[in-house]
């Protein structure tokens, strides 16, 4: 116990020292704790002066029933829930650094302590999720509704971590029991599973019963979520909805005892999971491996990393699906490169460029409290357009793992970012295009022409892909700034440099369009056609700055 | 001195190691061989305790693993596969973790600056591990299984990444833990340096023994001439379908 002390502090200590050191990592740790020290003060401020009306979007919830709002809480408790204890059948989640399988698993410290030490960092790094995620959310949510958050605030936190804590200890302690009984133990599994799955199951056809019956479709839902077999089953994660709200309900004696019991099961959980005698580290292994390398190409910002990850767990061996058939020489064929592994990788991101239009708008249109606003929605696009442009960088930094390669083909180092550049806005074109196409579906208001000045939405749809190069180029630039991201600190900095240089790029676009809309009294085509000139400029600028640091450059460097 | 009993470790359904049994003497340097997935590595971490053996056992000295883990492994010294030290340690930090955890800090100074100095680290001493290059980190990881005083020496693929004044002293190192008596398991792929090396070679496939024995023995198995090669022993060995007379086991 000692050593993993020793361990644990002089791991902690030379953390903060090499942080401190170094002003590259001290001042964005600096701002990001301000940020947070300043959330964190407004919080507590929210309560102690009278509550004003402010947040207006969260009025919403007011006219939520609570008893909604728990069974909305309770669903999405359960389901969490649910999900974790049935992967923990297949994969375990007590994940262990590399350096823990290859330096502390051999040594003779009992796996008891090495385990009790695991939980409790455990607990306490949830209890601290819990409480951040309370401080951001739920403060700024209760106090839109004038309710105060202290001392009730703290029940909330304390119930959902015991909760967590508890289906935690269950699902490691399944995953151990049946990582070793694989065989012996298939059909008590089984049982299991069907019950868990059997719960749900019930309560959808519990609530589709009385539906049919009554047909309102609230009532229903509440009816099953307090079906009596969800009732039992999940009683626990009903008890936490229940005190989550604690700061709107208040605190019953019932609820009292409830926190009690979800106390103490998490605490039985825990003893039983510490006193099992089979041998932890190994189904601590595999899963820990992986999930180094997942968390490696994470902090690198390396998204495809990410995916290829994911399609090797799921035994990807061939490319399935269409194709693009190779095109183009040189730089070229580097454009052929990315725009087939984009479109082999995310997959799910193209389908999203199909979906999110869609529910966007939809909530626009429905929720836009002036309605003759409507036929300014094109406007939209430049903001998507914007705001999509900034993961351009992610994708550079995980191009730029493969810097050695790319640097060393004779191609000049401004064509192959101009490559990559146009990559990103073409497909932030193919995605402007598919929401312009929905604009022009959903809202009819868009579909006609203003009289005087042309049509909006034809000039939006045309102007937007050239400000997306403008944006793209921008956080090219920031990538190869600060490509190596696996220090959060740095990420935080590329992120900021990212925005300002997007923001900056901003400004002749926003002069050009004020001037010519208001001044000139110009048309919308002719103001689209002016800016996108100048974007092209300032793109182009952009590309030939990237270049000129890709050329710089040094894949070795960390 | 190591004796394993009829191990057998499957992962979930997939058997890694198939009723292997093995010795290896006080004084006795044995090479571990195999192609890439034979199970050696498997072998290791069963030994080490990491995982946890489907059936068979393992004893060191007389002392069986399952019944009394602690002092079994007190007496391991484990070189891992592609070791990932940790980073936010100083390299002097490391070291004595480890010798904290196996409970040796008796002259654990002394001991230590040896170390260093045998490895090239004396400069490093103060460094985040996360600054040390990809061999630094690998003699880091040898040091710190030399650091304790272990019985058995178990030591999976050390030679990678080592510039070779690092592989002379690891060698060397190897040559004084068998004259001090002690047991040494090496799981490599470099093939000329386990003939030098090597007392006694094990050679695995799918989980279990192809062949076992020195070199000559190793030539009988594989019916080949005197001169052949450890090199054409192994292919000959490992050839997928090949007819291979499994050699008794000793
Ligand atoms: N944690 C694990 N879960 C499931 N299967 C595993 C696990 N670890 C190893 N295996 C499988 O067990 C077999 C033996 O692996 P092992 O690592 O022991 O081989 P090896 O002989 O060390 O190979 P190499 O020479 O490549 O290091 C392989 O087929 C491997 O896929
Ligand atoms: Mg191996």
């Amino acid at each position: 116990m000692k050593s993993l002390l020793y361990l644990e502090i002089r791991q902690l200590i030379n953390a903060i020292k090499n942080t401190t050191r170094s002003p590259k990592r001290l001042i964005p740790a600096l701002l990001m704790g301000a940020w947070v020290g300043s959330w964190f003060i407004h919080g507590i401020l929210q309560y102690t002066n009278a509550p004003g009306p402010r947040a207006p979007s969260l009025s919403l919830i007011k006219d939520i029933p609570i008893s909604l709002l728990e069974n909305g809480v309770f669903l999405f408790i359960s389901i969490g829930s649910m999900i974790v204890m049935y992967n923990a059948f297949s994969s375990g989640m007590m994940i262990f650094s590399v350096s823990h399988i290859d330096f502390l698993f051999p040594t003779p410290i009992k796996r008891k302590s090495v385990l009790l030490m695991k939980l409790v960092k455990d607990y306490l790094k949830y209890g601290f999720y819990v409480a951040f995620f309370f401080m951001f959310m739920g403060i700024p949510a209760f106090g839109a509704l004038n309710v105060n958050v202290v001392p009730s605030g703290f029940i909330s936190i304390a119930a959902v971590t015991a909760l967590m804590a508890l289906v935690i200890n269950l699902s490691h302690t399944i995953n151990i029991i049946f990582t070793f009984g694989f065989e012996r133990l298939k059909q008590a599994g089984t049982i299991i599973k069907v019950i868990i799955f059997g719960a749900p199951a019930s309560a959808v056809a519990y609530g589709l019963y009385d539906f049919m019956r009554v047909g309102n479709a609230q009532e229903s839902f509440i009816q099953a979520m307090n079906s009596p077999i969800i009732n039992f089953v999940f009683a626990p994660a009903h008890w936490c909805a229940v005190l989550f709200l604690a700061p709107l309900n208040g605190v019953t004696k019932i609820d009292q005892l409830h926190l009690a019991l979800l106390t103490a099961m998490a605490l039985i959980s825990f003893i039983v999971l510490l006193y099992r005698r089979e041998n932890i580290y190994e189904p601590a292994l595999g899963v820990s491996t992986k999930f180094a390398e997942r968390r490696v190409a994470m902090r690198t910002g390396d998204y495809s990393g990410i995916r290829v990850n994911e399609l090797r767990d799921k035994g990807a061996t061939h490319a399935g699906g269409l194709s693009i058939p190779p095109f183009g020489r040189g730089a070229v064929a580097i454009l052929w490169k990315s725009l087939l592994l984009r479109y082999r990788l995310s997959t799910t991101q193209l389908m999203m460029m199909i979906m999110l239009p869609i529910v966007l708008i939809y909530v626009i249109k429905v929720s836009l409290p002036r309605p003759e606003l409507l036929s300014y929605l094109p406007m939209v696009l430049l903001y998507v357009v914007w705001a999509m442009s900034m993961l351009a960088s992610a994708e550079m930094r995980s191009e730029l793992k493969q810097a050695n390669i790319l640097k060393s083909m004779p191609i000049r180092a401004w064509k192959v970012m101009l490559a990559q550049a146009v990559n990103s806005t073409l497909y932030l074109t193919a995605g402007v295009f598919v929401f312009s196409a929905v604009m022009w579906i959903l809202v009819p208001e868009t579909r006609d022409p203003d009289p005087n000045k042309g049509s909006l939405l034809l000039a939006c749809m045309f102007g937007a892909p050239f400000l997306g190069f403008v944006n793209v180029s921008a956080s090219i630039v920031s990538a190869l700034l600060y490509p190596d991201t696996r220090d959060p600190a740095q990420s935080f900095l590329g992120g900021m440099v990212s925005f300002i240089l997007a923001s900056l790029a901003l400004i002749p676009c926003i002069v050009i369009v004020l001037g010519m809309l208001f001044a000139l009294r110009s048309s919308y085509s002719n103001i689209a056609i002016s800016v996108s000139l100048v974007n092209l400029i300032v793109g182009a600028l952009g590309v030939a700055l990237a270049g000129v640091l890709f050329h710089r450059f040094d894949p070795t460097s960390d | 001195m190591l004796k394993v009993t009829n191990l057998v470790k499957y992962y979930k359904r997939f058997l890694a190691v198939d009723g292997l049994s093995f010795e290896v003497g006080d004084g006795e340097i044995v090479g571990l061989l195999g192609p890439n997935g034979a199970g050696k590595t498997t072998v290791l971490r069963c030994v080490t305790g990491i995982v946890q053996a489907s059936e068979g056992a393992i004893e060191i000295d007389g002392i069986d693993l399952e019944t009394n883990e602690e002092e079994v492994k007190r007496r391991i010294a484990f070189v891992p596969e592609v070791p990932t030290p940790y980073e936010m340690l100083t390299v002097w930090e490391h070291l004595r973790f480890i010798a904290m955890a196996y409970q040796t800090m008796d002259g654990f100074e002394e001991r230590a600056d040896a170390m260093l100095h045998r490895f090239d680290l004396d400069e490093k001493r103060n460094d985040l591990v996360l600054s040390l290059s990809k061999g630094m980190k690998q003699k880091l990881a040898i040091a710190c299984a030399f650091i304790h005083e272990a019985r058995v020496i178990l030591l999976d693929e050390p030679l990678i990444g080592i510039d070779p004044r690092g592989v002379h002293e690891l060698k060397e190192m190897i040559s004084e833990a068998k004259s001090n008596g002690k047991a040494i398991l090496i799981s490599t792929h470099m093939l000329d340096t386990a003939e030098r090396l090597c007392d006694r070679i094990i050679i695995l496939r799918r989980g279990t023994i192809l062949a076992e024995g020195n070199l000559a023995e190793l030539h009988e198995s594989a019916k080949m001439g005197k001169d052949a090669s450890l090199e054409d022993v192994f292919l000959t060995l490992t050839e997928e379908g090949g007819e291979v007379e499994i050699t008794p086991l000793s």
